[in-house]
């Protein structure tokens, strides 16, 4: 081979080179709309915060009270149910069932607690306020653990191990204020969920790669997820209602599943849920809020004069692969079922009203959302189960 | 019988852990699994097995305050507070367990007698459900978690209220 022969070997193998390379940099080629989409969905972990109406809020000694009965089954009405027994640690603080099982079968599906401190309203239908307002409702409700004021406040006060960790908390717990202790332990469970974290997954590293301009940490995204994140924030519209760093707007909207069985009371969500708030002596514009003129009691006078709205509270995405089964009555099994049940695919075209009709979803993208909603586990076993989502055509 | 199960998982889980430290497959094995000497592991094992609860959980607590996740660590630490009464703290450390490993069968079983003790039959049962799915029927674990359910059944037939066992905190 000649010397100019050799150079021109040389110059076209650069640009072989150069082609792969910006083959493989595509990853970061987003529309300016896009890449503000998908900035909008973090960054992970949030900033720490605190809740203004519970002073117990971030406080270590409520935590570890707060802590330690989360895994007692002590408080429930016989003993025998506990916080952990259907917010089970194992399984993303959810329980595996369609709907929940305390003390009798429960009507939706066990919500998770990861990054439950940075929600508005809690449940599904928004019933309550306040973390510890939800907390309380879980231990007073009967199909849940079905305690009452005095039991709690009889164990509290009769447990030394528990009284000790109540005083280092809130100060003595004096006979004749049962529903102080009560609410006090409410809070405590609060404090205790608002360290519930969902930790960094690699769409969180993706995310921050594309921040940072970083090409090689956008590379290690896979190409299925990537996919998944485009139909996500694209034609999906599926981060309409799932924004933001959890993956949450936060709000209410109806859901195609939940046709109840013969003769069932249909689930009116929302509409019940604020009834219950507006019942609740223990919402924040109640007497046990320690912010009573803050932007959540606001908030909540708002909520309560405005026009009610039907519906379900848009559950957020972190750790999904986890909790299983899906949507408010727990009547979907899989990502794929539950993809299924908010958009339409070819093999099923039909949608709720309440999403776009015109959103129509082959396999193939069904497969790359489910490897983009796995790469939302900071779970690298979740993750690396991404090979065959069982999507069927 | 439960000593010698225990003693079974740890050696596996340490024969296995030494596999995966020797074929290099993680450096954060490294970290994860201290050696087979440690102090504190070995013998708070060896006080629990020896009944001497209050020992083996100050001597496992103060391993699993070092070492975050070694599930059969908790899984011991949860059967010595379970011994010792303390139903709320092996409730969990069973977690815990089951946090760093979903499939540890001793957990599973543990975690499953201890709702029985609280009087909870539907969680016992789903435990048993689980294990079932992981090891099949004939497995020790959901044997052994099969038969305490039936202990019970026999002992609160259906329409009796169960009394939970009073539970006493450390």
């Amino acid at each position: 081979m000649t010397a100019p022969t050799r150079s021109a070997a040389r110059l076209l193998g650069a640009l072989a080179v150069a082609v792969a390379a910006a083959a493989l940099a595509a990853p970061g080629d987003w529309s300016p709309t896009e890449r503000r989409l998908i900035l909008g969905l973090g960054p992970w972990p949030p900033a720490p915060q605190t809740d203004s109406s519970n002073r117990a809020s971030g406080r270590a000694s409520a935590i570890e009270l707060g802590g330690f009965l989360f895994t007692s089954a002590r408080l429930s009405a016989d003993g025998s149910m506990r916080c952990a027994a259907c917010h089970e640690p194992w399984r993303s603080f959810t329980d595996g069932r369609a709907t929940s099982q305390g003390l009798a079968i429960g009507r939706r599906n066990t919500l998770s607690l990861w990054n439950v401190a940075s929600q508005t309203w809690f449940g599904w239908d928004g019933a309550n306020d306040s973390l510890w307002a939800q907390s309380l409702r879980a231990l007073l409700d009967r199909s849940e653990m079905g305690t009452d004021a005095q039991r709690v406040s009889t164990i509290v006060r009769g447990d030394s191990h528990i009284r000790e960790l109540y005083r280092a908390a809130f100060g003595e717990p004096t006979e004749g204020n049962d529903e102080v202790v009560m609410v006090n332990v409410a809070k405590s469970l609060a404090a205790f969920q608002e360290t519930l974290v969902s930790p960094r997954a690699p769409f969180d590293a993706y995310r921050d790669a594309l921040v940072a301009g970083d090409l090689a940490g956008q590379r290690r995204y896979p190409k299925a997820a990537r996919d998944g994140l485009a139909i996500f924030i694209g034609k999906g519209g599926c981060a309409s209602c799932h924004s933001g760093a959890l993956f949450s707007d936060g709000q209410f909207h109806r859901a195609s599943s939940g046709t109840p069985s013969p003769g069932a009371r249909p689930d009116q969500g929302r509409l019940e849920g604020l009834r219950a708030l507006a019942a609740s002596r223990y919402n924040l514009l109640g007497p046990f809020s320690d912010a009573l003129n803050a932007v959540g009691a606001d908030r909540t006078r708002a909520v309560l004069a405005a026009q009610p709205i039907a519906g379900f509270r848009t559950p957020g995405l972190r750790e999904v692969t986890a909790s299983a089964p899906y949507m408010h009555d727990g009547s979907v099994a899989t990502l794929c079922a539950a993809i299924d049940e908010h958009a339409v695919s070819e093999s099923r075209p039909t949608v709720d009203e309440a999403h776009r009709a015109d959103v129509v979803l082959s396999r193939q993208d069904k497969e790359a959302l489910v490897a983009f909603l796995r790469s939302l586990s900071g779970n690298a076993r979740y993750f690396s189960e991404s090979k065959g989502s069982g999507c069927p055509d | 019988m439960e000593f010698k199960r225990l003693m079974l998982v740890f050696f596996v889980s340490t024969l296995l852990s030494s596999v995966a430290l020797a074929n290099g497959n993680s450096r954060d094995a490294d970290a994860a699994w201290p050696s087979a000497a440690d102090g504190d592991l070995t013998k708070g094992i060896a006080a629990v097995q020896a009944a001497k609860y209050a020992d083996g959980i100050r001597l496992l607590e103060s391993y699993t305050a070092r070492v975050k996740n070694n599930a059969d660590a908790e899984n011991w630490l949860g059967f010595a507070y379970r011994k010792t009464g303390a139903l709320d703290s092996a409730f969990a450390h069973y977690d815990r367990a089951l946090s760093l490993d979903p499939k540890h069968r001793g957990a599973h079983e543990y975690l499953g007698e201890a709702y029985l003790l609280a009087g909870n039959l539907p969680k016992a049962q789903e435990h048993l459900k689980i294990l079932e799915g992981i090891c099949g029927s004939s497995c020790l674990e959901s044997g052994m978690l099969r038969k305490s359910i039936a202990d019970y059944q026999t002992a609160h037939p259906a329409g009796s209220a169960a009394a939970p066992t009073p539970s006493t905190t450390q």
